[in-house]
């Protein structure tokens, strides 16, 4: 009733490690506290090089299982490869191309190369995204987050900073302490949140932007008003200042 | 002297619910701000709760929640959020609600609710996101197909601290 029907008995390679040698559908893996590291390659099969070994289920996943319930794990994969990720305080580095990407963490860090689609979770860990083609979704509490580029942004923190370098599309943020800085391509709306954060939004030059803000602090904004994109920001406290950015 | 009565075990969904923010908002805006904000969130969730569900109680600006069937504590999950919108949107204050339900056993003593599916049901509500609705894999395999208007998305197995095995959890969303 409370948790995962445990996994059908496979033992592991004396060694540890382990290949599995196909693509899988999907990669999953849990860890207690070591840390996972990830890498997508030009390659066809799964392999394990440290802390653990695979096992292939019958719905075509591999499932990534440690030999301790400590253990840090390093395994190689195909690019492009979806994976599932649990750890409760070991960080996550996923290197190269990925498909899409889930990650859930009390405390570790997660950093992510290029992506798909992004859903990345942690309690107090920082988050870094390379490039998420799609949607990226991060929820933390005191981490940082920081992404370079993503098709489209769905972002929390409670006293984290946010910083998206580069949004095409859509984009909220949610927080309560952290800062926001948004480099918005401005082909989406803009939806910023916050109680007592400081908000920072860069639109291509212009751009001119339809401001509302229903929050208690006034707007300052260096940018032509217009109807090119909808920029909505709600703060308690923190200041708001909305302006192009270099191009 | 009557034979001490062992406690009644009862089985169903446990919600726990947290404002988010709520510590800087009282900070920001003083202590009377922030007590119509939890008047206003118990006028929700008061709204909002059916039959069979109550207010176990008040943790701050948190609440945790009984009902007796899990379908009912989403649909009032949603009903919640909907609730601190709406009061949002007229405030023109920042407000959310972030929410962990797990369906399972708990054993009452008195009015409270003590256990380990409500230790478990605390850990998710620790993970959620504002304005997140996260459950267990038990709850969305007791609700199965009985919500078509929402959807469950993966968010994996979650190590989380105290609790032995990984859960599975699900972010509920609108269909």
């Amino acid at each position: 009733m409370t948790s995962m029907a445990p996994p059908p008995p496979a033992l592991p390679p004396p060694s540890g490690g382990g290949v599995v040698s196909r693509r899988p559908t999907q990669l999953r893996t849990t860890t207690a506290s070591g840390s996972v590291k990830l890498t997508a390659e030009d390659r066809t099969d799964v392999l394990v090089e440290k802390g653990g070994y695979a096992v292939l289920l019958d719905d075509g996943t591999v499932e990534v299982r440690t030999t301790k319930r400590s253990s840090s794990l390093e395994v190689r994969c195909p690019s492009g490869t979806d994976v599932v990720i649990g750890t409760a305080s070991g960080g996550v580095e996923l290197v190269g191309d990925f498909g899409t990407v889930s990650v859930s963490s009390a405390s570790g860090s997660i950093r992510t190369g290029r992506v798909d689609v992004a859903d990345l979770r942690t309690v107090s860990g920082k988050v870094g995204v390379e490039e998420c083609r799609g949607r990226c979704r991060v929820s933390t509490k005191s981490g940082t987050i920081t992404v370079t580029g993503a098709g489209e942004a769905d972002l929390s923190s409670v006293s984290g900073r946010v910083q998206i370098e580069r949004v095409d599309g859509a984009v909220v943020v949610r927080t309560v302490s952290g800062s926001t800085t948004i480099g918005a391509a401005g082909a989406g709306p803009v939806g910023v949140q916050s109680i007592s954060g400081s908000i920072v939004v860069r639109l291509p030059p212009g751009v001119r932007p339809s401001i509302r803000s229903s929050g208690r602090r006034r707007v300052t904004s260096t940018c032509e008003p217009g109807d090119d994109v909808v920029v909505d920001v709600a703060t308690v406290s923190g200041s708001v200042d909305i302006g192009p950015g270099s191009g | 002297m009557p034979a001490e009565q062992p406690p009644a075990e009862v089985c169903g969904a446990i919600v726990f619910t947290d404002l988010v923010g709520f510590t800087e908002f009282t900070a920001q805006r003083g202590d009377a701000e922030a007590l119509a904000l939890i008047a206003a969130q118990d006028r929700i969730v008061q709204g909002v709760l059916p039959a069979g569900a109550r207010v176990v109680k008040e943790l701050g600006d948190g609440l945790l929640l009984w009902f007796d069937d899990a379908a009912e504590a989403l649909r009032a999950s949603f009903d919640l959020h909907r609730g601190l919108e709406s009061e949002a949107r007229q405030t023109g204050l920042p407000m959310w609600v972030r929410v962990g339900v797990h369906h399972g056993h708990a054993l009452r003593r008195g009015e409270d609710l003590v256990g380990h599916d409500v230790n478990v049901a605390a850990r998710i509500v620790d993970l959620a996101g504002p304005g997140e609705v996260l459950v267990s894999e038990a709850t969305r395999a007791e609700v199965r197909d009985r919500l078509p208007e929402l959807c469950f998305e993966e968010l994996g197995p979650v190590v989380m601290k105290g609790i032995p095995q990984p859960i599975r959890l699900f972010r509920a969303v609108p269909a």
